[in-house]
């Protein structure tokens, strides 16, 4: 045996535990995933499946209340963007400035920063469902000592559920991002920024022409990583509105959650999980393709 | 020679140590056997001795053979359904399940739960279950548990409230017109500090819940008799609906009971929010928010009433509670069947039910009332109730049936669809779920 193969053999061999347990915690799920989305499966009869072809699908996209086209996809779509833009923007914003030089005790600032990301999101959920509480929360407190008449009632009206709990959410996934752009930030040349210096380059400039390139790669791996985080999120609306009021905050993850769990139909609840997963695939190849063709060019 | 002698003395020692070992394996096999009976319940559940703990030791006295080891755990309420579902499907069924009321159909169903019938029959306390609770334990006539407690709605009330907005707290309203008349006065006069009537319009059974004690009032009803076509979106239901809508357009209830859970409107009670709710073991929630709260100063500060009925209509409530069931996953059967016996017969179920502010099932702890009311001094008017309680239709469907009915309400209350327009839209999902 020539020794190349003799080393791709050994190779394949140190590899085969991880791939085993890959295939094992990720493909197998996956896999059984979309096997469910096309049987007629419930909770409570999961060993009694039946194979029902597309009905799973054709029940999610025809349902009349929550209509999947009119309720489910725009409320993921406005959760998702304004979620993913302000922690993206916020984190960077804040990642650029703690990574000033003249700025002491970065340290901490850094520290304080990501606080918000070790909470988990039932507590956050908590927290901010009390801060919205129209009758003891802390915003309506503060705006009726401001004299604020006709106080807003937050989660429980349906136009502002969304913004609300996008708020809550920014807030609790933005450390993430500003992770990612201050290790994106410390890994540009200062010689670079000091040759611009040199050269006459204000300082929007050397954000435009230096920082933002140079810190593209990191900020499409953000941008995938925090859409896929966001679409896939549940937690937070889950425990703070469950969905409501009338459908106004259920995103494509809570109604999984609750064709599944809640109501039993395991099936149908893989049928959404299904899109979901075509929709974070999209989104990334997406994504991926885009940043691929501006570095070509 | 030597060598002979050594393999004889190797051999000898070889053979006495196999003997001996064997010994030992019989003294072990004569000894106890162990045996593991996993429990899934309510966490709250385990704050006492009673259920848990007094039938443990009952069990192990009954079988000195038995090393029984018992592992409990604890959940959530809608947490305890989906991890029991999820074991069974793996097939890590415990010996033991606490079962909501409502989700007996589901799990006789899905053949998760086993029937009891000949058990239940044969067990010397069964003839004790009240007739009403025994037809509950039953789908398609047949025994799928026993009663750890029930529990009823009650209109619980605050005194102080009362007396501030000029109302006497000895004569609580009982009809919904006195409700609307008082409800409004108290909010005319406190709000928005605090407000006369206080309902959930939130995503939680307790909502349908709501609707389903001023639907039944009136004599309407959620289901058919055989289950198949929704019924709640009659003229009664959508009186019963315009009802709890009008509370919110006269400003008796404020608009924000869409949002927050129905524990945070039944703690306002006991918080000066509102001056009246609907609940269950009032005296139980008031002591957890009010430390040290004596029985005499519950009597003084708040009240407990029936359920207030349409005029003209009947009093009702509704009736909930927990069965204790053996999952037809279950290793050991007969034991769990036998810990159910300790754990949910009457001696268990005074001490647990009295402690926690629940309702007995047994006709005769029923009639030793006089041990409740030194427990609880309100138990003559939750025991009342018991006459007008209702239940919730036990069908695999319910959970998905009630998501229907608390939007169809939360929309109506939020006046984005009138009382009918919600209740036909949903009685329209609810017939398909029925016919799939």
């Amino acid at each position: 045996m020539k020794i190349k193969t003799k080393n791709m053999i050994q190779g394949y061999i140190f590899i085969l535990p991880i791939v085993v347990l890959l295939l094992a915690l990720s493909f197998y799920p996956l896999l059984r995933t979309i096997y469910l989305s096309f049987q007629n499966v419930k909770l409570s009869t999961m060993n009694n499946m039946k194979f029902s072809g597309l009905k799973n699908y054709k029940v999610l996209f025809t349902r009349e209340e929550p209509n999947f086209f009119k309720t489910i996809l725009p409320n993921t779509i406005y959760y998702v963007v304004g979620s993913v833009v302000g922690q993206i923007s916020i984190g960077f914003l804040l990642a650029f400035l703690v990574n000033k030089k003249s700025i002491k005790l970065r340290g901490i600032f850094r520290s304080i920063t990501i606080l918000p990301w070790v909470v988990s999101g039932i507590i956050i959920s908590i927290s901010w469902r009390f801060m919205y509480e129209p009758r003891l929360g802390i915003l309506n407190f503060l705006l009726g000592k401001l004299g604020v008449e006709n106080l807003p009632t937050w989660l429980n009206d349906p136009k502002l559920v969304l913004p609300c709990l996008i708020v809550a959410n920014i807030w609790h996934g933005m450390p993430f991002s500003f992770i990612i752009q201050t290790s994106g930030l410390q890994s540009i040349d200062e010689d670079i920024y000091e040759a611009a210096v040199i050269d006459g380059a204000s300082g929007w400039q050397q954000l435009r022409y230096i920082t933002l390139p140079l810190l593209k790669q990191f900020l499409v791996m953000n941008l995938v990583m925090t859409s896929m985080n966001t679409i896939n999120s549940f937690d937070l609306i889950y425990a703070t509105t469950k969905g409501g009021p009338l459908y106004m905050s259920e995103v494509m993850a809570v109604h999984m959650y609750r064709r599944a769990f809640d109501f039993g139909k395991l099936g149908e609840g893989a049928a959404v999980a299904v899109v979901i997963l075509i929709l974070n695939l999209f989104l990334t190849i997406t994504y991926l393709k885009l940043n691929r063709e501006k570095v070509s060019k | 020679m030597k060598k002979f002698v050594t393999a004889i003395v190797l051999l000898s020692v070889l053979c006495c140590t196999m003997v001996f070992a064997q010994g030992q394996k019989e003294a072990e096999t004569t000894g106890p056997k162990d045996v593991t009976l996993k429990v899934y319940a309510r966490a709250y559940t385990y704050q006492q001795d009673d259920p848990w703990k007094n039938a443990e030791k009952k069990l192990q006295d009954a079988h000195p053979e038995l090393n029984i080891t018992f592992e409990y755990e604890g959940f959530g309420w809608a947490d305890l359904r989906t991890k029991f579902l999820t074991a069974a499907a793996g097939g890590e069924a415990p010996d033991v399940v606490m079962t909501d009321i409502i989700w007996v159909g589901e799990y006789a169903e899905g053949g998760l739960i086993a029937d009891v019938t000949e058990k239940a029959e044969s067990w010397n306390e069964w003839a004790d279950v009240a007739p009403l609770y025994k037809e509950a334990t039953k789908v398609d006539g047949r025994i799928y548990g026993t009663w750890l407690n029930t529990d009823v709605r009650v209109m619980a009330y605050n005194k102080k409230l009362f007396k501030a907005a000029g109302l006497d707290p000895e004569t609580p309203p009982k009809t919904w017109s006195e409700l609307r008349a008082a409800a409004k006065q108290i909010s005319d006069t406190l709000a928005p500090a605090s407000y006369g009537l206080g309902f959930p319009a939130t995503l939680e059974d307790e909502t349908a819940q709501t609707f389903y004690a001023y639907l039944f009032s009136l004599g309407g009803k959620i289901l058919s008799d055989d289950n198949n076509q929704a019924l709640f979106n009659s003229e009664e239901g959508v009186r019963a609906l315009s009802e709890l809508v009008d509370m919110v357009q006269i400003g008796a209830t404020p608009a924000s009971i869409v949002a927050g859970s129905s524990s945070d409107i039944n703690n306002g009670v006991f918080q000066d929010k509102f001056a009246m709710s609907y609940m269950t073991k009032a005296f139980g929630l008031a002591k957890d928010l009010i430390p040290g709260l004596t029985a005499e100063q519950y009597l003084e500060e708040f009240g407990v009433a029936t359920i207030p009925y349409a005029d003209g209509g009947s009093a009702s409530t509704m009736s909930g509670g927990y069965l204790l069931c053996v999952p037809t996953g279950s290793k050991n059967q007969d034991l769990a069947w036998e810990f159910i016996e300790y754990a949910a017969g009457a001696e268990s179920q005074f001490g647990y039910t009295a402690a926690r502010g629940y309702v007995p099932t047994f006709t005769s702890l029923m009639e030793r009332a006089s041990d409740y009311y030194e427990i609880d001094p309100y138990f003559s008017v939750i025991l009342e109730q018991l006459n007008n309680a209702h239940f919730r239709p036990s069908i695999p469907q319910y959970t998905e049936i009630a998501a229907e009915v608390q939007n169809a309400v939360q929309a109506a209350v939020m006046g984005v669809k009138t009382p009918k327009q919600a209740l036909d839209d949903a009685a329209k999902v609810v017939n398909q779920i029925l016919n799939e």
